[in-house]
């Protein structure tokens, strides 16, 4: 049984960030419609636990070493289709998680700033629902779970843009649902094709990236995958040209959907970019990337040439966003630990900065009603604090070094001149651009002389409500520039464990895929019985050199039945343990096992945590 | 404890900068106090520091942590001493205390001129709410720069040095913008920042390029930037690789040199990126002196200096960069000549200036391009304080406070006798900046030339040019020095009335002393001793020779490169030496190859400078800086009117340059007009019309527009889906008869 050591991280965080905003749409339900203060306060109460215990997972997910999922949660769920109920966070997506969870107590928040929108207990409640969605996209490890989250993000957004929106809100609002939606359904298919073609018949996220029969995948048959999940996820991002409903959902999304929406929407594509295609379809990578990363570098420069001849600075924001997402998705399709690195730093820098400044946008329109750039001047000798703020997050948002865009920017170039010194030289010339709609933007809006006839003139300074909102975003800018490790410490050893099934040897094929003979003993430092113990399931494929032939035998008996008991190291599950996973959930427990045995667990059982293969890739 | 010191350095100006930023009502005072404390206590750690590392013959590193990582990448951040690092520091806290004390006089917001160019520029209404905290915000802003130009000379890697790089181009961006209600000076902030990310885009471009080479991966594998991993990286692959390899490293190493060189051109105003210099003039004098002058318009020579491995392994950006900085220091010049803004004429000097450490540093003399950039800050520092002490007179003399009015030299004259100290002062640093005998710019632009002339690292001919043309700008140098020398200080004032005579005709010669204030005055006569003495430092008696002090720094490079030339690797310094693979850890003195650098010393030598070659250059440069001087004092010395005569002399060419040979229009025709075209064509064409309108909601249209023609099939009568049964049926018959005659043939 799992050793004392593991005991905490069996406490179902995951699903309590999943239930907490929920029970917060529930008590917004029962409560009397048009007592704002109290909905204000129901919603903000409950986004911070759900921020304390994204919090909790934070550390728990630290105090253990390793690259693999922690956290996880494994439970039936359908099992006529195989389907389970699985749960986990690695360092990406716990970033994701806690940019989600540290947005959306600001979002709140700036939506009482100045003004409070109408039906607010409606809007909170979307608000919460929208949360929990997102946090199911990023924590999701069966991929009919993902896909559940994944559409059920489009909802409360639809609503939120739909109902408390600008002018063309009904139009912006469909363009936006139908858009991604029909973007996401060939993804569907892809879902199930790979279930089909899964050895253990599974939509186990950690079952599949091992899989037999997923690895003896055709090149032109990841090919079609590959096309099927990354459409969805290039309509997200949105990598150009699918960008065009991006600006009008933001125009006239409210200023929270906006936060949201910029904030963490978009990084549902890049981090599904990142989880899902490279390394499930590690052949198919080299075939897509050089069309999408042209595709993204074209996404960089063109974006930031449109930002620069917009009116309405919304829109221009919207636009510098679709620029600063070509970056994310140039650095994931580097596929080289620096880039992919670099580029989920980046999705939680992009949240940071992008949030901030929809943020701030925000704050002028609840001033004056309008976006329109002609219509402002010199407004930081009414507004210096707004205009400090305002300031900052510029710097951060074109990557001034010492403020978080920096570190991820870097990365990202360097991962991508490490691929091609092409895609780096155009990639590049986006510090020119972004700096060119940026500082314009600045000057048109916040200098020169106010005129004191202008309704600029009357104009108030943020109000105390509104910093509370603003500053943590500052802070973190600031940290997170001066600090990157904070957030990369946890990133790299996730993404360095991607890597190894994404990046393709000198024979084109997938390190972390060809299983190596192992010692019967079971490695180095481990005890008989627990060598023993280990080997069991996996020692019986190990040896032989061919991919996807070998594991057959022990993944049919354990897995491939819906009927086997899912193991699950919570002690409330009702399932009982089998043997087999009892000593795999063993292995899970002790670092030293799998040490010199990367990659050749295949992973019979759907363990319930990481198994030998992220312990091995600790070392690296 | 030395590396608690040396992080210190770049600290207490950061702490300066957070402490005048956040508390906004401190007196005026105890901000002075900060201000000015903060880089005197900065300087005074680099003295320190300074006199201990001397003699070092390595750089020593201090790592303080890990900054950036991810996969190999492993950036620290780092400080990195050495004696060019440590020269610049004292540099940038040296004249930037000075600066900064003088500007606690001329910025103070009451009796100064600070108050009056701030209300001429503020009628905003609500302008004084800033306004207050305007002292404040402006120290700040110093301090900012102060601190990260710390950062940028101390850092130990290139991804550290951006930091300060941008960071200056951004308190740069500030200052220039100091005052934003006008909208001059937004736009010229906004400029320097924009040509300067084009530079930056450069040197990015170029980092990108060096560290994904084999040259920026080290010994363990890791991408560290570090300057002590990538030039002991470089000298292994110099003398191990193979013939091919070499040469296809070679070939990278011109992009990435070249890169570094237009990053360097953007920051130090060379061609093609000089256009915003002049325009940086919108900024606080001190600013101009500081910023735009002393220090970080240096900031490009540094970076080559400090890769000066890099560089001499490439002949060709070496040939590059100095006949660009030639043309440069030229073209600049002769810009200078033809303006009457007292400040654009030292904005011209200085591109012309750094034009001339550009051109050492492309010939290779890296010491002399330093010491010019030492003396260089001395007498510019001087100059544009003492500039600003003058504007601070004319606006006593004339009660305007109008840029365009107190700034031109034709507003003024005969100065010299109201700001007797200003005068002086401003006299030697002309004569500095002239190269006249024994002053500190006499010998370090000598050195420049000299040296430049001796070493090997460029063809013959293109050193033959560069220095023929560097001494046309010497000799034009002085004379538009002088020219504003004479227009300011000689003659009879001339005020206001003589341009606009219905505005000015109460204001006649000021009467009595119009002298600045002491805190204005004594930094002025300090420098302007720098200026005056500072060039003996050459020859140091009982201190270490300028020449001899730097070159642990750039020796080694200068050797290696010199042997590669020759092409001794491959057999004897390879067996002999055997240790090259140790490079520099950090925190203590690693050897990189001491062992091949003598080896090489006694094989190579680099021409020396002697006082018999030195001869004739001390000779021309006299000649030319005394013409330059009689020159000037013959059309502007005394009678105003010969400028006409000047003028018409050159005719159109006059006209050319005084619009900075028409690169502003040229730059606004070819990118700017037609980018802002392309942006609005892009947006509303492509973007709304054809992926917008056309593609996606095209898509809707049509599908829209199927389902409604075939809605009509859902009629609802019973007879016309009878009909579609009967239809279907038949159809699906004749396909199978079709299938099978088409099988029965087959």
């Amino acid at each position: 049984m799992p050793s004392s050591g593991i005991a905490e991280t069996q406490t179902a965080w995951l699903s309590l960030l999943l239930v907490l905003p929920l029970l917060g749409v529930i008590a917004l339900l029962f409560q009397k419609q048009e007592n704002d203060d109290q909905h204000f306060a129901t919603a903000m109460i409950i986004s911070l636990l759900t921020f304390c215990v994204s919090l909790v997972a934070w550390f728990v997910h630290g105090a253990e070493p390793g690259a693999g999922f922690r956290l996880v949660e494994h439970y039936k769920w359908i099992p006529s289709l195989g389907a389970t109920w699985k749960l986990g966070v690695d360092g990406i997506s716990l970033c994701l998680v806690m940019l989600t969870t540290f947005l959306m107590p600001l979002a709140i928040r700036s939506t009482r700033a100045t003004a409070t929108p109408k039906k607010y207990r409606e809007f909170l409640m979307l608000l919460l629902g929208l949360e929990t969605a997102l946090i199911g996209v990023f924590i999701s490890l069966d991929l009919i779970l993902f896909y559940i989250f994944w559409e059920s993000v489009l909802i409360p957004m639809y609503f939120l843009i739909g109902i408390w929106g600008g002018e063309r809100r009904i139009n912006s609002a469909t363009k936006f649902f139908v858009y991604t939606m029909v973007g996401s359904l060939l993804m569907l298919v892809a879902i199930f094709a790979l279930w089909h073609v899964s050895a253990a018949k599974s939509f186990d996220y950690e079952v599949l990236l091992t899989d037999p029969g997923v690895a003896s995948l055709t090149a032109s048959q990841q090919w079609w995958l590959f096309g099927a999940f990354a459409l969805a996820f290039a309509v997200k991002v949105p990598i150009f040209p699918f960008h065009t409903w991006l600006p009008d959902a933001h125009t006239d999304a409210p200023t929270a959907g906006s936060i949201l929406l910029a904030g963490v929407l978009l990084k549902m594509g890049t981090y599904g970019l990142l989880r899902f295609n490279l390394p499930l379809f590690p052949e198919a990578t080299p075939l897509w990337s050089p069309f999408l990363a042209t595709l993204a570098v074209i996404g960089i420069i063109y974006a930031a040439w449109v930002a620069t001849a917009q009116t309405d600075i919304k829109r221009l924001v919207a636009y510098s966003s679709v620029s600063h997402m070509g970056f994310v998705v140039l650095g994931i399709l580097a596929v080289n630990p620096i880039g992919a690195t670099g580029a989920t730093l980046q999705m939680i820098n992009h949240g940071i900065t992008t949030g901030a400044l929809f943020m701030l946008v925000g704050f002028l329109y609840d001033r004056r009603h309008t976006r329109e750039i002609s219509e402002f001047r010199g407004i930081i000798q009414v507004m210096p604090v707004f205009a400090i703020c305002f300031w900052i997050t510029l710097f951060a948002s074109i990557g001034l070094p010492g403020l978080n865009g920096f570190p991820g920017e870097f990365m990202i170039f360097l991962g991508a001149a490490q691929h091609s010194r092409e895609w780096m030289f155009f990639a590049v010339t986006g510090v020119i651009w972004g700096a060119i709609y940026m500082l314009w933007l600045y000057q048109r809006v916040f200098l020169g002389k106010v005129d004191a006839k202008s309704a600029n003139a009357h104009l108030h300074d943020l109000t105390p409500n509104e910093r509370t909102a603003i500053v943590p975003l500052l802070i973190l800018m600031v940290v997170l520039g001066l600090y990157s490790p904070l957030a990369t410490d946890r990133i790299q050893p996730s993404v360095d464990r991607l890597m190894q099934f994404s990046m393709l040897n000198e024979f084109g094929q997938v390190p972390a895929r060809i299983p190596i003979p192992v010692e019967p003993d079971g490695g180095i430092g481990t005890t008989p019985e627990e060598a023993a113990a280990t080997s069991g399931p996996a020692a019986t494929p190990a040896t032989d050199l061919e991919p996807g032939v070998d594991a057959a035998p022990a993944v049919d008996e354990a897995a491939t039945d819906p009927d086997t008991p899912v193991s699950s190291e919570d002690p409330a599950t009702p399932t009982g343990d089998a043997p087999a996973t009892d000593a795999d959930a063993d292995s899970a427990t002790e670092p030293n096992t799998g040490a010199d045995t990367p990659a050749t667990d295949p992973e019979p059982a759907p363990a319930p945590t990481d198994g030998a293969t992220e312990e091995g890739t600790d070392g690296n | 404890m030395e590396s608690g010191l040396a992080l210190s350095i770049p600290l207490l100006p950061l702490l300066g900068f957070v402490v005048l930023g956040l508390f906004k009502s401190l007196s005026q005072k105890a901000v002075a106090a900060i201000a000015v404390g903060t880089v005197a206590l900065s300087f005074l750690c680099g003295c320190v520091l300074f006199a201990s590392h001397m003699h070092d013959t390595e750089p020593v590193v201090f790592t303080y942590f890990r900054w950036i990582s991810a996969g190999p990448l492993a950036i620290d951040f780092a400080l990195q001493l050495d004696q060019l690092s440590l020269l610049m520091t004292l540099i940038v806290t040296g004249v930037g205390c000075l600066i900064h004390w003088y500007a606690t006089a001329y910025m103070a917001p009451h009796d100064t001129v600070h108050a009056q160019e701030h209300a001429h520029a503020a009628h905003g209404i609500a302008a004084l709410k800033l306004d207050d905290h305007g002292y404040s915000r402006f120290f700040s802003y110093l301090n900012l720069f102060t601190g990260l130009m710390l950062i940028l000379v101390l850092a130990a890697n290139y991804v550290l040095m951006f930091v300060g790089w941008e960071g200056v181009g951004l308190a740069s961006y500030l200052l220039i913008g100091f005052y934003y209600e006008k909208w001059s000076a937004t736009q010229a902030g906004k400029k320097a920042f924009l040509v300067n990310r084009v530079g930056d885009f450069f040197f990015l471009t170029g980092l990108m390029l060096l560290l994904s080479s084999a040259l920026g991966t080290n010994a363990e594998g890791q991408i560290t930037a570090s300057y002590v991993d990538i030039f002991a990286r470089a000298y292994e692959l110099l003398t191990t690789a193979n013939y091919l390899v070499r040469g296809e490293m070679l070939a990278l190493v011109t992009g990435i040199t070249l890169c570094f060189f237009l990053g360097a051109s953007g920051k130090s105003a060379q061609i093609p990126l000089f256009v915003w210099l002049p325009d940086a003039m919108e900024g606080p004098t001190p600013v101009s002196a500081l910023i735009h002058a002393a220090t970080m318009v240096t900031a490009g020579v540094y970076l080559i200096v400090r890769s000066s491995f890099l560089f001499l392994m490439s002949p060709a950006t070496m040939i590059v960069i100095a006949i660009v900085a030639v043309l440069t220091a030229f073209f600049a010049a002769t810009i200078a000549m033809t303006q009457y803004d007292i400040k654009r004429v030292l904005a011209y000097s200085t591109i012309s200036q750094l034009g001339f450490m550009f051109i050492a540093a492309g010939l290779g003399a890296f010491i002399p391009a330093i010491f010019h950039l030492m003396t260089h800050a001395f007498f510019k520092a001087c100059l544009f304080l003492g500039a600003g002490s003058v504007i601070h007179g004319m606006e006593h003399a004339t009660g305007s406070h109008d840029p365009a009015i107190v700034q031109d030299m034709r507003h003024m004259g005969g100065l010299k006798d109201k700001m007797p100290i200003t005068h002086w002062t401003m006299l030697v640093s002309c004569l500095a900046i002239a190269g006249f005998p024994l002053t500190a710019g006499f010998f370090s632009k000598d050195a420049i030339l000299h040296e430049g002339f001796l070493f090997p690292f460029v063809p013959e001919s293109v050193r033959f040019v560069v220095i023929a043309l560097g001494y046309v700008t010497a000799f034009l140098t002085s004379v538009y020095m002088f020219r504003m020398y004479y227009l300011t200080f000689h003659g009879t004032f001339r005020g206001i009335g003589h341009v606009d005579a219905a505005h000015g005709a109460e204001h006649h010669a000021p009467t009595g002393s119009i002298e600045s204030p002491f805190q204005m005055t004594a930094p002025l006569q300090i420098l302007a001793l720098l200026a005056l003495v500072s060039g003996f430092l050459m020859f140091a008696p009982g201190f270490v020779p300028f020449e001899h002090y730097l070159a642990p720094v750039v020796h080694r490079a200068q050797l290696t490169a010199l042997a590669t030339r020759e092409g001794i690797w491959g057999s004897a310094a390879v067996a002999a030496g055997g240790h090259h693979e140790t490079p520099a850890g950090t925190e203590e003195h690693a050897g990189a190859g001491n062992g091949e650098t003598d080896l090489v010393a006694s094989t190579i030598h680099l021409p020396e400078a002697t006082w018999g070659n030195a001869f004739p250059f001390y000779l021309i440069s006299t000649l030319l800086a005394i013409g330059g001087i009689l020159y000037a004092k013959s059309i502007w010395g005394t009678d105003p009117a010969k400028t006409t005569s000047f003028k018409q002399a050159f005719g159109p060419l006059y006209d050319l340059a005084r619009n900075a040979w028409g690169v502003d229009s040229l730059y606004h025709a070819i990118f700017i007009a037609p980018g802002m075209r392309l942006f609005d064509a892009l947006w509303k064409g492509f973007d709304e019309g054809f992926i917008d309108d056309t593609l996606v909601e095209g898509t809707g249209r049509v599908t829209i527009a199927a389902a409604h023609s075939v809605r009509g099939l859902q009629s609802g009568y019973l007879r016309q889906y009878a009909f579609y049964l009967v239809a279907g049926t038949v159809a699906l018959l004749i396909i199978a008869v079709v299938v099978v005659i088409q099988q029965g043939r087959g």
